[in-house]
């Protein structure tokens, strides 16, 4: 089975990124170049160490009897986890069918990645960004038409009720008009739960 | 609270809930920790390890485990987007994924509670039963009860009746107990063991079912008592707890 590089794993999460109690596992790599990347380590050189699915589980495992009270399990996240469908697939081989996993994602990864996460990932938090395309190439540095093809896929598949979508102020990228657009837009597509933030700049001065 | 012990206080009722659902002998310990924790510690994770043998062996009798979704209830009634802030065994700085949550609106977390059937709920384990850090409680059986006109002194609770009436207060659901606009007294008799461990709860004067079994509930769960003693050395012995349920308005 392959290997993957990680950035870090944290245990102990309460319905943060995912139901129940969960533990992140976060991958390095992502194809974006975020203005306010809340984890900048998963570009360059931060890749704590790597794992192959099976010695993830063995990692994480540790924790099962709070997945299996709580409905939780592991959270994927990064980076950009949308691009490891193969270790998420062999993953689930490994942990069953009984543990929650989670996805936490831009979605702005080939077709083909979603297609294949989207029978074995139960929940889908989708940090969107912006719907408009010239904003969100301004902050993230790509475009954001297969984001857009990705999501309208799975509500196609019928995963409607299993998407978050994040919708954050960005500071000096986007106003509140933007986001209540984007909101338009997205519930036309079909999308049903959202979370309304605004990103962290602080951080980044 | 910190988020670190915040926490910890989940996880910790979490495994009671295990426990007692599972007829396991569980005694938590109270965190003495001082100052910020990482959510967990080395006592909090032998508790962990103790409840997994225990179900193993539950299943290995042919009897069924029950964990899955046993807390989504309690899950429930926590805010979102709790989790520790500390490097809660997390290597090595904590990657972050939630910036500033203002508004949420989310599906809802709920669930039923079902039972495995025992297939995959444990992995299996290759080192020995020998759990470390976790003294599991010792549970001494007498061969026959003990009469109350065999005590020096009665076995009592810690702090004495305002202390017991102030637990009973704090755990006893009153929100399902008032829903049935019933008051009266339950009896309970049970046994409290050399250690002061409460074994073998019963209702020996009902008031009304549903209202009896929450009384029970929340005497399994007491704490350690002082036990009877007799020629100053500690004795198993039986005790009637009355326990008045006030008229509702």
């Amino acid at each position: 089975m392959e290997e993957a590089p990680f950035i870090g794993i944290v245990r102990h999460r309460i319905q943060t990124d995912g139901k129940g109690v969960s533990t992140l596992a976060a991958f390095y790599g992502c194809p974006l170049r975020c203005r306010y990347c809340l984890n900048p380590q998963c570009h360059s050189e931060g890749v704590w160490r790597t794992f192959t699915p099976e010695s993830l589980y063995e990692k994480v495992k540790i924790d099962q009897l709070y997945f299996l009270a709580t409905g939780g399990g592991i959270t994927f996240g990064g980076g950009e986890p949308a691009m490891y469908p193969d270790f998420i697939t062999d993953f689930r081989e490994i942990c069953g069918p009984e543990w929650n996993l989670t996805l936490e994602t831009s979605l702005n990864v080939p077709a083909d990645n979603i297609r294949r996460l989207s029978s074995v990932i139960n929940q889908f938090i989708i940090d969107i960004k912006e719907t408009n395309d010239e904003i969100y190439r301004h902050y993230t540095g790509l475009s954001s038409r297969r984001v857009l093809d990705n999501l309208q896929e799975l509500l196609k598949e019928g995963r409607g009720d299993d998407l978050i979508v994040r919708l954050p102020l960005i500071e000096g990228y986007n106003t509140q008009e933007d986001i209540e657009r984007s909101t338009e837009k997205l519930r036309a597509m079909g999308v049903e739960h959202f979370d309304f933030f605004t990103y962290r700049t602080d951080i980044h001065k | 609270m910190t988020h670190g012990k915040q926490t910890c206080k989940i996880l910790k009722e979490i495994r009671k809930q295990i426990a007692e659902k599972n007829d396991i002998a569980f005694v938590t310990k109270e965190c003495r920790h001082k100052g910020d924790c990482a959510g967990t510690c080395p006592a909090c994770e032998a508790e962990v390890r103790y409840l997994e043998q225990k179900l193993r062996e539950r299943q290995q009798l042919g009897k069924t485990a029950i964990v899955a979704g046993l807390s989504v209830g309690l899950m429930s009634a926590l805010p979102i987007g709790l989790s520790a802030q500390v490097n809660n065994g997390c290597e090595p700085a904590a990657p972050k994924t939630e910036q500033q949550s203002q508004t949420t609106v989310r599906g809802n977390v709920g669930g039923s509670q079902t039972v495995v059937d025992g297939q995959r709920i444990i992995p299996p384990e290759t080192s020995t039963f020998e759990i470390v850090g976790y003294a599991p409680p010792v549970f001494d059986e007498a061969a026959e009860e003990v009469s109350p006109s065999s005590y020096d002194t009665p076995p009592r609770f810690v702090g004495d009746d305002i202390a017991l009436q102030q637990y009973l207060k704090r755990n006893l659901d009153f929100e399902e107990i008032n829903k049935y606009q019933i008051a009266g007294t339950v009896v309970v008799s049970f046994n409290v063991d050399k250690n002061g461990f409460v074994r073998r709860p019963t209702i020996v004067s009902s008031l009304f079912p549903p209202i009896d079994e929450e009384i029970l509930r929340v005497v399994r769960k007491m704490p350690q008592w002082i036990p009877a003693q007799k020629d100053g050395k500690p004795i198993y012995s039986r005790y009637k707890l009355p326990v008045t349920i006030g008229p509702t308005e």
